[in-house]
């Protein structure tokens, strides 16, 4: 028997082309294109600076002075939070008195937002944002009290948001070069993917200390991979394409394929709960209020800044919580 | 942007967007990627907007295709050997039911192409382009799109389990 393949590749490709559901992109796009444009030029001003920086410092060097300062202070960076300067991360507190953090439906509040250079995040206790300036991939967690980094290496480091005490570290965690951990809602842990060499992963979640577990099996992975804590902290849901899987952290046992229900959010994003009815859904380009059979009533878009500070409206880094 | 060019921009997004997500749907298979993809090519597509002169969609089409190949090599799992259990290849008769079939074999083994493969298989069975056309749009050789809608081609017709095809 023979197949008309050209035919029905055709079919196939219109018929999934079909498929998808056209929204208006042209506000997200436009504002896309004005952050790309703001990090090209915030990127232009620094690669000045850091070239007079170093102009000025071989300027001292051929003076014949010896000023072999920590490298911590070449670069100094502001902070403003009252205690003695610490070198990273960085900091820039909003401008007093504080203004209060950006509210969603359901109660939720912005906890943090992705900037170029790290995250704003909001600080209960000071009652404004702040800027946390520590490079590209900064996960903060929704309690406001540490951050999660990630190095151009993958080492993966999580400090106290406050000060720059280090309480757990892991070496070339995370290879992907896009990935980031993600917090457990209740800020104890991080979870991250690592790959086998058969196309698989595993997840590990990492506790504060630094201590872990990891799933005691594989999941094949054909494509991108995403993982999300489920409400209660103790299982996380792994997205491999098409398929899910469930991780009971305690034991690192690895669910049935696809064996439980998702939520409207879908594979990509954090889903919260606003109550029995519907959910807040973080998409590619804001905010959305979701019923539980995927439709949705309000949108949000991402913000362009908050308090004066531009953020970032790709998915990662933004925070929410909801206070109790 | 001032706010004419943005005003030409939003009129040219209401006008074509819907074309335009249909292209980056097929070569997503997704409705959130392809979101994504078609938001970023559009904010790419602005930021060229005063240079692009005339047919700002033939433009707009060549940043989505690489794009998603740019997009796909910066994710690292992503690889050509994607799955333990690839989709066992149909060997019923044709029916209308062995029809269904192929094509749901079909697209999932068009999920899995690599990225370049893909784009190729949508340039020319979505758009219709012209070999010369595909290499143009994805800044390639012929030669190139000839070899890679031929890998292509020999994957899915191996999905089905086709040894020959009727032109």
């Amino acid at each position: 028997m023979t197949i008309d393949l050209d035919r029905l590749l055709r079919e196939t490709v219109h018929e999934l082309a079909a498929e998808g559901r056209p929204v208006d992109l042209t506000g997200p796009a436009l504002r896309t294109a004005r952050r790309i444009r703001t990090r090209r030029l915030v990127s232009a001003v620094a690669s000045v600076l850091v070239l007079v920086a170093g102009l000025g410092f071989a300027a001292v060097r051929l003076g014949g002075t010896d000023r072999s300062y920590p490298p911590a202070h070449l670069n100094p960076t502001p902070v403003t939070s009252g205690a003695a300067p610490t070198p990273s991360p960085a900091s820039t507190e909003s401008l007093p008195p504080g203004s209060a953090p950006v509210a969603l439906p359901g109660g939720w509040l912005i906890r943090a937002a992705p900037t170029p250079l790290g995250a704003i995040m909001y600080d209960n206790q000071q009652g404004r944002y702040r800027l946390v300036t520590t490079g590209e991939r900064t996960a903060p967690s929704p309690n406001g009290q540490f951050l999660a980094l990630v190095s151009d290496n993958g080492d993966l480091v999580i400090r106290r948001a406050d000060d720059d005490t280090v309480t757990a570290r892991t070496a070339n965690a995370i290879r992907d070069p896009a990935a980031y951990p993600v917090w457990a809602p209740d800020s104890s842990r991080v979870a991250y993917l690592i790959a086998t060499a058969t196309d698989a992963v595993r997840v590990v979640a990492m506790n504060l200390d630094g201590t872990q577990q990891m799933s005691e099996s594989t999941m094949a992975c054909p494509a991108t991979c995403t993982i999300k804590w489920l409400e209660n902290g103790q299982r996380l849901r792994v997205y491999t394409g098409s398929n899910r899987f469930e991780v009971t952290v305690a034991t690192g046992a690895v669910g049935a394929v696809s064996a439980t229900a998702d939520d409207p959010c879908g594979y990509k994003v954090a889903g919260y709960h606003i109550d029995s009815r519907s959910w807040l859904c973080v998409t590619s380009s804001g905010f959305a209020v979701t019923a539980p059979g995927g439709a949705v009533s309000q949108r949000v878009p991402f913000p362009d800044s908050i308090d004066g500070i531009g953020v970032e409206g790709n998915i990662n880094g933004w925070v929410l919580f909801r206070p109790k | 942007m001032d706010r004419a060019a943005e005003a030409e921009f939003s009129a040219f997004v209401a006008e074509r967007g819907h074309a335009l997500f249909r292209t980056a749907y097929a070569l997503t298979g997704n409705q959130h990627a392809a979101e994504d993809l078609l938001q970023v090519s559009l904010a790419k597509l602005v930021l060229y907007w005063n240079r692009v002169t005339n047919d700002p969609e033939a433009y707009a089409r060549r940043i989505i295709y690489r794009e998603h190949i740019s997009l796909w090599r910066r994710m690292w799992r992503r690889r050509e050997t994607p799955t333990d259990s690839p989709p066992e290849a149909r060997l019923a008769e044709r029916d209308h039911a062995g029809a269904a079939l192929d094509r749901v074999l079909l697209r999932d083994m068009l999920r899995m192409l690599p990225p370049r493969q893909r784009a190729v298989i949508v340039l020319r069975y979505l758009e219709d382009r012209s070999e010369q056309e595909v290499a143009d749009i994805l800044g390639c050789t012929t030669g190139t799109v000839g070899s890679q809608a031929s890998r292509a081609l020999a994957k899915l017709r191996a999905s089905l389990g086709a040894p020959e095809v009727i032109a």
